[in-house]
């Protein structure tokens, strides 16, 4: 009669067999747990990589700033110099000259002070213009941000947002102004909208004596003016100058890992494998210079001096939308939030997927916070 | 003819399952010290990782003095990120840990250096 009590036989082992499969699970969340460490782990690789590659752009971008800021300056007190040119001459005797009746009442020391003051202007903007093109700013921002992403991730492949409004690839022009008896404006590719102030005045006045024949009248008071293109500012606030980048690839430095094969980007540990690029890691990342503006901007009121001839020898003429003096000269670059407000109405975050909306394609903003 | 004394059933099954466990349990332990090990190097990668990109980027003001941490240059001041002089620059930070030891096994020394360059 059989029992129902097992065999010796069949009861030996039964430990054995529960632990060998207590061991192959343990085994497969080994390798489950090793894989997400080593998934955790290359992300904040990759993540590291795009903060440091946009921060480098960002930081190109706030040198060149700062760079076309000092050089802006230059053109400011080049035209300061002329004022002061221009003043001297007028405390000393408001260039008098004797002018043939019939002429315009001319000064040709005070001529010739402009003419010099003008070539020294020029030569100022002219160290402004070849500073500002888009390959000295833009495309020095951009190697910059690449040399970085290889320099911490070898056969990182990294690219910024191509089409977004401030953008470093969605380029400025500057604008050498046309304007009254300047002529047509030339435009250029460049970090940011500048433009040029067209109608700087330099005035002087004329005590013009007539000498013969007597018929003439004395005049006694006539002004000059003479108008010149000198510094840049930007022509908006808006948006700041910013850098949004994402780098994407397969860590090809092993970490827990097999080896990776030659001319694929395959790897995995326990068969976690990459192939295809399925299992790349995108990050992003966001970088703007401190801020966002290079100067000059807004006239104060005595700046804002309407009248053509002044005590002065040099003025800003009428125009209204001028801007003052001063100018921001300390940009600095930094980290910022995606949902950090610009200086504008957007958010980083906002831009990003207007950039998707313009190109058809939506960027994934989760991977965008960290 | 003597016969062995008979061991009674019951008793010589106990012992059985204690002996079986007794010969996986270098395995299990493998396992668990395998385990212990990996997670200790993924945790000191990690570390190391965080540490060095704090480093590059705002020096020895966040982390001064603590870990094996090498501040190379960083573009802070201590206050705010200093103002962008030149477009040629070069930022690091550099910063090891240790993994753990395992049972007969040293720790794994993991060396991380984060760069930002224009180079």
């Amino acid at each position: 009669m059989r029992t129902l009590a097992p065999s010796r036989r069949a009861r030996s082992g039964q430990a054995a067999v529960l632990i060998a499969l207590s061991i192959f699970a343990m085994l497969l969340l080994l390798a489950m747990a090793t894989n997400v460490g080593v998934v955790v782990n290359d992300k904040i690789r990759m993540q590291t990589t795009a903060d440091a590659a946009t921060y480098a752009a960002a930081y190109s971008e706030a040198a060149s700033l700062n760079e076309l800021v000092d050089l802006n300056k230059g053109i400011v007190d080049a035209v300061n110099q002329c004022r002061q040119v221009m003043q001297t001459g007028l405390v000393a005797g408001m260039w008098p000259e004797t002018v043939p009746c019939g002429c315009q009442p001319n000064s040709i020391a005070a001529e010739t002070a402009i003419s010099v003051c003008k070539v020294n202007i020029d030569v100022a903007i002219g160290r402004f213009v070849a500073r500002a093109p888009y390959n000295r700013t833009v495309g020095t921002a951009l190697d910059a941000g690449e040399a970085t992403a290889n320099a911490n991730f070898a056969n990182s492949r990294v690219s910024f947002f191509s089409d977004i409004f401030g953008s470093p690839t969605f380029p400025g022009t500057y604008m050498l102004q046309g304007g009254f008896n300047i002529g047509p404006p030339v435009i250029f590719p460049s970090i940011a909208d500048f433009r040029q102030v067209s109608d700087t005045a330099m005035n002087y006045m004329v005590l013009a004596t007539c000498g013969s024949p007597p018929t003439c009248v004395p005049t006694p008071m006539l002004g000059r003016t003479t108008y010149m293109k000198t510094w840049f500012y930007k022509e908006s606030r808006d948006p700041d100058v910013w850098v949004a980048g994402r780098v994407s690839g397969t860590p090809e430095k092993q970490f827990l890992d097999t080896a990776y094969r030659s001319g694929g980007s395959d790897g995995g540990f326990f068969g976690a494998s990459s192939t295809g690029g399925d299992d790349e890691i995108y990050a992003y990342a966001v970088a703007k210079p401190y801020d966002g503006s290079v100067g000059p901007s807004e006239l104060n009121g005595i700046q804002q001096n309407s009248n053509m001839v002044g005590p002065l020898g040099v003025y800003i003429s009428r125009g209204t939308t001028y801007p003052k003096l001063s100018m921001y000269d300390e940009y600095r670059a930094r980290l910022a939030g995606a949902n950090e407000n610009l200086e504008g109405t957007l958010t980083p975050d906002e831009l990003i997927r207007l950039d998707g909306y313009r190109n058809g394609k939506m960027w994934d903003m989760d991977k965008f916070k960290h | 003819m003597r016969t062995r004394p008979a061991i009674p059933r019951l008793r010589r099954r106990l012992g059985q399952s204690a002996v079986e466990t007794m010969l996986l349990m270098p395995l299990l332990v493998l396992v668990v010290i395998a385990m212990y090990y990996l997670w200790s190097i993924a945790w000191a990668s990690q570390n190391a990782h965080l540490r060095a990109r704090e480093y590059a980027l705002h020096g020895d003001t966040y982390l001064g003095g603590r870990g094996n941490n090498e501040s190379g240059s960083a573009p802070f001041s201590g206050t705010n990120y200093e103002r962008a002089d030149s477009t040629s620059f070069h930022f690091s930070g550099k910063s090891s840990d240790r993994s753990l030891p395992g049972v007969g096994a040293r720790g794994e020394d993991i060396d991380v250096e984060v760069v930002i360059t224009s180079d």
